[in-house]
């Protein structure tokens, strides 16, 4: 019996040993790919290291960092970043919501329509940006046409400031709402029938069945989409980078194009690395709000 | 057992093959069946009826489309006369310097010739990425440089004394107008009886505002004698970020102002300068609405469509609006010299030198010697051919361009060609320089958001938003090192005094 327990537990360590020696090719690349990068680029984040010039490299603390919390356009990327978060989040909850309501009950053609309204989230984003660019072009754009065949003032969507991220969020609304409504839909699929049933018995209305019933239940996985969402939104770059390229002004900018723009277009490494990790941490924040929302529920 | 085996070599196959994909940067991968040039060295000397000599490859990177398509024109030919091959590689145009620097810090040795924007050449030299090319134009074929305009030749080509860029792409920004409506009797009595002098292509920015006022009108009212079906706008400016700095300086610069002085203190924030920035701004009422987001494309087709009395643009609408399947008003195009300043009896004209493209070699190329060959052919002997065809974007820069009238066959008549020709070689030998420095890139950035800001905001102040954009300069100047910018930019403008530019 002694020697069957040792000969499980030689065989148990034999098992182990095998799978972290299988494991290990893949934990090296995920080291160089990942891990080492995140490290360095803290590491740069303490530099002045400017491409644009061949100057040393120098050590300045965080420097960096002050520089980001006293940089005025910083803080204006992370107000635009936040509205185009907030908005998108909104708009395409209520679309997705919406379209997941009504795709919650079979009727003819519904399979048909499903595929239909899956379209945009199969699109890249950069096709996007050029189909909202077009469409929203304010002399030949068909939406400011159809506004003006109402009678109203054209909208100046790309060359206003008030107007352009609107036009942005609307875009980048239509894209993944899509993606939404599946979530949403599978969460109201999941929902008891029997506890439906039971308060129509009960007398409750069609609102209050949605509000009291449905509504709750479904709030986890509402949680869970709007903070996948917000995530991804948060990192939204090709769809600016087409239609408006952060402007007019920097009224489009957001921290991920303002990074991006001191990294790639002026080369300066150390404050770019620096503005990414500050946006890394206001992103965790972010998400953090958002998982308690989460465990509130619990 | 044998799943264990078989795990091992499926694991084992997969770590290799994505060890074998991050091969080293610094040897670039040669092109099927041709050896690297060391294999080549290394491999023995065989008699010449033996295996065939193996060529260098040269790699050529620029943004692609219509501004690359000549090289495949002349592809086979350079190929055989200088016994290379060639591989062209076509990168974007919003990107080219992104692409360019990366590959560069990265010194991957991707590419042995770069075409590029002349405003980056101060970069590329003062980080070494590429090679000065005067002691090939001494003691090798030359490149007939005498024949180019000075003002491309040595603002966009030398640095210090040395050459480093062969010219490419002589961008030049120039007046463009409607020589119908101007030629109207009517609109010209008319013009005359409101501001008492005769209409014609105007040559002071207060003549510009008031020819773009006086045919600014609205759907309904006439134009040379018939009702407008749409609006129509006495002029159209350029509003993305990438450029709306040239249209303002086409302003700031014939008024005076310098980017900085001999102290690196900015220019820009200078009375003129603030000046300049306001009168740009009152241009925009007699602008389509949306002027403030037209990019190249955009500003070209406004004219073209004749939607518009007059431009200030690149080039290409005089050669471009001839053909009529995509413009309106074929053989209607006048070209002139960009409004300036008056100062005493003269007018100081200041047309901005924007964009444009030079080919240079760079510090990695495989046979240097044979690059300079490729790019000399390119900006010399084959250079007309490219400059005068409407299926390329590159624009004439040598003085046999201009003569070449013939060459020029979308024009109705050879007097229209001679006209845009004589319009465009005025404005070039006028020309203003882009910056060419480091960090010019950050320094037109924030000069670029100040203007589409301040333009953008109907209470936004001149004054305020260029000493916001000065500061921001001042910010780059001691980022990049104050005593080394002072250096380059003094350097910068020695050449630029040469060549008749005063800066400061």
């Amino acid at each position: 019996m002694i020697t069957a327990q040792a000969n499980k537990k030689t065989q148990s360590w034999y098992d182990k040993a095998f799978a972290s020696k299988l494991m290990t090719p893949n934990i090296i690349v995920i080291i160089v790919i990942c891990v080492f990068p995140l490290i360095y680029g803290i590491f740069l984040s303490f530099f002045q290291y400017e491409l644009a010039l061949p100057s040393p490299i120098k050590f300045v603390g965080f420097g960096n960092y002050l520089k980001v919390f006293g940089d005025a356009t910083f803080w204006s990327a992370v107000k635009v970043s936040f509205i185009s978060v907030i908005g998108g989040a909104a708009l395409q909850l209520f679309l997705g919501f919406g379209a997941a309501l009504i795709l919650n009950r079979d009727f003819r053609g519904r399979s048909i329509i499903v595929a239909i309204l899956l379209i945009p989230t199969t699109l890249a984003p950069v096709v996007v940006g050029f189909i909202f660019r077009m469409l929203l072009d304010d002399r030949f754009g068909p939406v400011n046409y159809l506004i003006k065949s109402i009678g109203l003032q054209p909208i100046s969507w790309w060359g206003n400031p008030q107007a352009s991220l609107p036009g942005i969020i609307i875009a980048n609304g239509w894209e993944w709402f899509p993606f939404v409504m599946l979530v949403l839909l599978a969460g109201l699929q999941s929902v008891p029938q029997d506890l439906i049933d039971s308060a129509r018995v009960d007398g409750a209305s069609d609102w209050n069945v949605f509000w009291k019933i449905v509504l709750p239940l479904l709030k986890t996985v509402m949680v869970v989409v709007v903070l996948i969402r917000a995530i991804e939104d948060l990192k939204m770059f090709d769809i600016i980078l087409v239609t408006t390229g952060g402007g007019p002004g920097i009224a489009t900018q957001t921290m991920n194009m303002y990074a991006y723009q001191k990294g790639f277009s002026f080369f300066s490494i150390g404050y770019a690395s620096a503005l990414s990790y500050v946006q890394l941490i206001l992103a965790l924040i972010l998400v953090r709000f958002l998982f308690s929302q989460l465990s509130k529920e619990d | 057992m044998n799943k264990r085996l078989i795990f091992t070599i499926v694991s084992m196959i997969i770590m290799f093959s994505m060890l074998a994909s991050c091969s080293s940067p610094a040897a670039p991968a040669a092109p099927a069946g041709q050896p690297t040039q060391a294999a080549a060295a290394a491999a023995p000397v065989a008699a010449d009826t033996a295996a065939p000599k193996h060529k260098v490859t040269l790699v050529v990177a620029g943004d692609g489309g219509n501004n690359q398509v000549q090289w495949t024109w002349f592809k086979q030919e350079m190929e055989e006369e200088f016994d290379v091959n060639l591989e062209i590689v076509g990168l974007s145009f919003d990107d080219l310097y992104t692409k360019l620097k990366t590959e560069f810090v990265a010194g991957s040795g991707a590419y042995d010739i770069v075409v590029f924007f002349p405003k980056h050449l101060g970069d590329f030299v003062a980080n070494g990425y590429i090679l000065p090319i005067t002691s090939y134009l001494n003691t090798g074929p030359g490149a007939d440089m005498e024949d180019i305009v000075p003002r491309f030749r040595d603002l966009y080509s030398k640095v210090g004394n040395d050459y480093y860029t062969l010219p490419y792409d002589g961008d030049i920004l120039a007046l463009f107008y409607r020589t119908d409506l101007f030629s109207n009797a009517d609109e010209q009595a008319a013009f005359k009886a409101k501001y008492g002098y005769d209409l014609k292509p105007p040559e002071t920015w207060e003549q510009y505002h008031q020819v773009a006022e006086f045919f600014t009108r609205k759907k309904g009212e006439k134009l040379a004698g018939q009702a407008l079906t749409d609006d129509f706008y006495g002029t159209a400016t350029y509003g993305q970020k990438d450029f709306q700095y040239a249209w303002y300086l086409n302003y700031a610069a014939s008024m005076g102002v310098k980017y900085f002085d001999a102290d690196m203190k900015p220019g820009i924030n200078s009375d003129a300068a603030v000046k300049a920035l306001e009168m740009y701004k009152q241009e925009l009422k007699y602008c389509p609405p949306e002027t403030q987001t037209y990019g190249f494309d955009q500003l070209q087709a406004i004219f073209l469509q004749g939607k518009t009395a007059m431009e200030i643009q690149w080039t290409d609408p005089g050669r471009v609006g001839q053909n009529p399947q995509i413009s309106t008003i074929v053989g209607k195009i006048g070209t002139a010299l960009v409004p300036g300043t008056k100062t005493g009896d003269k007018v100081f004209h200041a047309p901005v030198m924007a964009a444009g493209r030079v080919i240079g070699i760079t510090k990695w190329a495989k046979d240097p010697a044979k690059a300079y060959q490729v790019a000399r052919f390119m900006a010399d002997e084959a250079s007309l051919a490219y400059v005068s065809s409407p299926a390329t974007g590159q624009d004439p820069f040598r003085y046999s361009h201009y003569k070449a009238v013939g060459a020029f066959e979308m024009f109705p008549t050879k007097k229209d060609a001679e006209d845009y020709l004589n319009g465009i070689k005025a404005n070039l030998e006028n020309g203003f320089p882009e910056l060419n420095m480091p960090g010019t890139e950050q320094y037109y950035s924030a000069l670029a958001i100040g203007i589409s800001t301040y333009f953008s905001s109907p209470d936004a102040d001149a004054k305020k938003t260029l000493d916001d954009v000065a500061k921001q300069w001042e910010d780059i100047t001691n980022t990049l090192g104050r005593d080394k910018q002072k250096e380059i930019y003094l350097q910068l403008n020695q050449v630029w005094k040469e060549a008749g530019i005063s800066t400061q």
